[in-house]
């Protein structure tokens, strides 16, 4: 059986489905790609918006896209250290 | 004279001194008083700093109250020093600020280092909390908070002693009593043994504010041990923060 994703792999799957789909992906497509309920999909969707990782663009069909943003890359680009820092510390 | 307070002779005491020096004593231990907080300070800084960016990109709770222990630390050592200096002063220098100075700075002492055991207690059970509730992070204050104010009130260091000692006794037995059997397996893990080594060797330190108690060869030990276990949280955290972090690639 699958491991149990923790909070930090889930925030890294879900920012790096948005860079592999070239920076730009409605909503509904990650939900289903990130593969965790709706219901917490959308509470980490929240956080990481309000956190600045993401951030949501409107096309010229008035659809809801999101993309990263500059800290939404950089976390892609130290998780690797982030990780082994927090299994380091127990944190 | 009350007991709980340092006499007009107590700076000797305090430091060490064993009945009347001369000046070349105390500026020995003036040296050492300033190289051991210089290692233990230069340490809580750079390795607050160091972990800086990373709290930053990921806002993690665990990193938050890390960094928070080493940010409390180190002001606790710097008003420690003042103290210690405070002391020293009045014996060797004459100056005097003397015991109006003794009760504002043991509060701010105990308001800071309570934060610390505190931050040590929380970045171990950080994954057991949910986080996002700011409530936890109010009552953290609000315990040093009263804990700095019996302090002030007191005007006792030895009380400032017990009430971290709860503390920490009650930290051990929160880890203890905890239900998950994951994490009682990582009880004595290098790193549990580090940050419980880290909250004792400050509660043995404070004896520095009590009378007569600790020799110089204890107080030169205890120190050794004191900056060897701060240098090996910062060898850990360079070994895993490389100045050349910057450059990982992208899993």
């Amino acid at each position: 059986m699958q491991r149990k994703r923790n909070r930090l792999e889930i925030i890294y799957t879900i920012l790096g489905i948005v860079r592999q789909n070239t920076n730009s992906i409605r909503p509904t497509p990650l939900l289903r790609y990130t593969n965790i309920s709706s219901q917490s999909f959308s509470e980490y969707y929240k956080e990481l918006l309000e956190k600045g990782f993401l951030r949501e663009e409107l096309d010229r069909k008035q659809r809801k896209f999101v993309s990263l943003t500059d800290k939404g890359f950089k976390f892609l680009e130290k998780y690797r250290v982030l990780k082994g820092f927090i299994e380091e510390f127990e944190l | 004279m009350n007991p709980q307070f340092p006499g007009p002779r107590a700076g000797n005491a305090l430091l060490g001194f064993r009945g009347s020096q001369f000046f070349g004593f105390s500026f020995e231990l003036l040296l050492i008083e300033l190289a051991y907080f210089l290692i233990v300070f230069g340490v809580c800084l750079i390795v607050y700093l160091k972990t800086r960016e990373l709290y930053s990109i990921s806002q993690h709770r665990g990193l938050f109250h890390f960094r928070n222990i080493f940010l409390f630390f180190g002001v606790a050592y710097f008003f420690r020093l003042v103290q210690v200096l405070n002391f020293l002063s009045q014996e060797t220098l004459d100056l005097g600020l003397g015991r109006g100075f003794f009760p504002f700075v043991m509060p701010v002492v105990s308001f800071f280092s309570t934060m610390a055991l505190l931050s040590l207690l929380m970045s171990v059970l950080t994954r057991n909390i949910d986080s996002n509730v700011k409530r936890v992070d109010y009552t953290l204050y609000a315990i040093a908070f009263v804990s700095s104010l019996v302090v002030f009130a007191t005007r006792s260091e030895n009380i400032m002693m017990a009430i971290q000692t709860i503390i920490l006794a009650v930290s051990v037995l929160f880890l203890f009593v905890e239900p998950s059997e994951k994490t009682r397996k990582r009880l004595f893990s290098p790193n549990r043994v580090t940050y419980l080594l880290l909250a004792v060797l400050w509660i043995v330190n404070l004896l520095a504010f009590s009378r007569a108690m600790l020799s110089l060869e204890f107080k030169l030990l205890l120190y050794c041990i004191s900056a060897a276990v701060f240098i090996s949280v910062l060898l850990r955290v360079q070994k895993r923060l490389p100045p050349n972090a910057k450059k990982t690639k992208p899993s």
